[in-house]
């Protein structure tokens, strides 16, 4: 399989000087089996940029398919989608599944992106067609020959976590999520910090350790894993409350689960290139300690990743 | 009067190489009068880096607390509210925004802007939880105010 980042920002795309190299559209990724299958995750920005790439292939002539899965339905994650060119196409088939909500259908949070007053066209006029696939937390399934697994995350109204194992290696998504130690987030809105002495309930504490575990599971002996590491440590200390984690949050999970390799993603708005090429060479330097050493990337809007066998 | 384009693009924020020049944020203009009065047309993303410099001002810096700015957003369509979420004065209290837009009524304006905050999409879940004073009114096409 053939894994390509065209997004790779959190919270709102940063045009500009200082993101130039790293880029600045919000979360998309591209996930590609050997015969052809065509998974994207998540559809911040960069996904506009990933359909004028598919508008050059079978996605012109309208016999293209591809399947989206999203992380969460903030609008980092989907503020993409009404400018993704293969929807405009009739015969594309675009399947896009999210975690099951208690509000609401998922298609109604699509819906009303693209609606009036927010968007002149409506995703009823979409010229391809669309469906819904809502998912349980922690759903198993297969597309074509792609097998994915879902766990559920740390983060404000709740994300979920996918692991697509094809052509002999597996990759992991997660993002976005705060550690799994300091605050159970749900659907709450939380308006301070907590203090750092507050203990969690007995309760709150054996939801973190369970959810930490099923990640640790869905991570076990992967390839490659794509981590939410917007925060510093300094950035958690101020906003814990926030539902990010650090590079370090990444590493010990990795570690915990024998990962091969990490990709840092959904880099804060305000980071910098530099910024960025600094917490890439620490987080490397922290990846040899004892035992394994794990490879580690900052993930760039153009990296490719091969894995497996009979990538192209 | 002082002008300063703060985004200048259309449709969807364009990061990347090649928009580096003019820049890939979407509509933000302000206008800041000679008496000091602080006017933003439309908030797509550009508003983002106006807040920073708002932030950032030397004493006695009145958007950390005392600052007061008027909004006049031309439509509602994303590329001209998607940068008030990431609007930092508007999470610090004491500050004030009135906001003006056009809507059948205030209220419906209020839940348009509303609609963009809500919990599915971002994380602080209304205009509410933000901290600054913050009052929405429908503008009537041909009733100057």
């Amino acid at each position: 399989m053939n894994v390509r980042f065209w997004g790779v920002r959190g919270s709102l795309p940063v045009p500009g000087q200082k993101t130039e190299r790293y880029g600045g559209n919000t979360s998309c990724v591209e996930v590609r089996s050997a015969s052809g299958t065509r998974i994207i995750i998540d559809a911040g920005t960069g996904i506009r940029h990933l359909g004028k790439s598919l508008m050059k292939e079978e996605f012109e002539r309208g016999i293209g398919a591809a399947h989206l899965l999203i992380s969460h339905t903030h609008w980092d994650h989907i503020q993409g989608l009404p400018f993704f060119e293969p929807l405009s196409r009739k015969g594309n088939q675009l399947n896009v599944y999210a975690r099951r909500r208690d509000d609401g259908h998922l298609r109604a949070v699509f819906a009303s992106q693209t609606g009036d007053p927010y968007f002149p066209v409506s995703m009823e006029e979409a010229k391809a067609t669309i469906s819904f696939r809502e998912l349980a937390d922690s759903a198993q399934f297969e597309i074509a020959d792609v097998e994915v697994s879902c766990a559920r995350l740390n983060h404000p109204y709740v994300a979920t976590a996918y692991r697509l194992s094809v052509d002999g290696a597996r990759v992991v998504y997660v993002s976005d999520t705060a550690p799994f130690s300091d605050i159970l987030f749900e659907s709450q809105y939380v308006a301070q910090p907590p203090l750092p002495s507050a203990a969690l309930s007995q309760r709150d504490r054996k939801k973190l350790q369970s959810m930490r575990d099923g990640i640790v599971r869905l991570c076990e002996g992967a390839d490659l894993v794509i981590y939410d590491t917007m925060f510093t440590a300094e950035d958690y200390r101020r906003l814990p409350h926030y539902g990010h984690s650090r590079p370090s949050d990444a590493l010990e999970i990795c570690r915990a689960a024998g990962v091969k390799s990490l990709a840092l993603f959904h880099h804060a708005p305000e980071r910098t290139d530099a910024e960025i090429d600094l917490i890439a060479r620490e987080t490397v330097a922290a990846a040899r300690g004892s035992g394994q050493t794990i490879e580690v990337v900052a993930a760039f809007e153009g990296l490719q990743i091969p894995l497996g066998r009979g990538h192209r | 009067m002082n002008v300063t384009f703060w985004g200048v693009r259309g449709s969807t924020p364009a990061p990347g190489p090649a928009m580096v020049r003019y820049g890939g944020n979407t509509s933000c203009v302000s206008v800041r009068t000679k008496a000091g009065a602080l006017l933003l047309l439309d908030c797509g993303t550009g508003a983002r880096n106006l807040g920073h410099v708002l932030l950032a001002e030397p004493e006695p810096a009145p958007f950390r607390g005392r600052g007061q700015a008027a909004v006049l957003l031309s439509h509602t369509h994303w590329d001209h509210i998607q940068g008030f979420p990431f609007f930092g004065p508007l999470y610090v209290p004491g500050n004030a925004f009135r906001i003006f837009g056009p809507a059948q009524s205030s209220e419906l304006l209020e839940g348009i802007l509303e609609g963009q905050m809500a919990p599915q999409y971002f994380p602080v879940q209304t205009l509410k939880n933000m901290g600054a004073r913050i009052d929405i009114s429908a503008v009537v096409v041909g009733t100057p105010f």
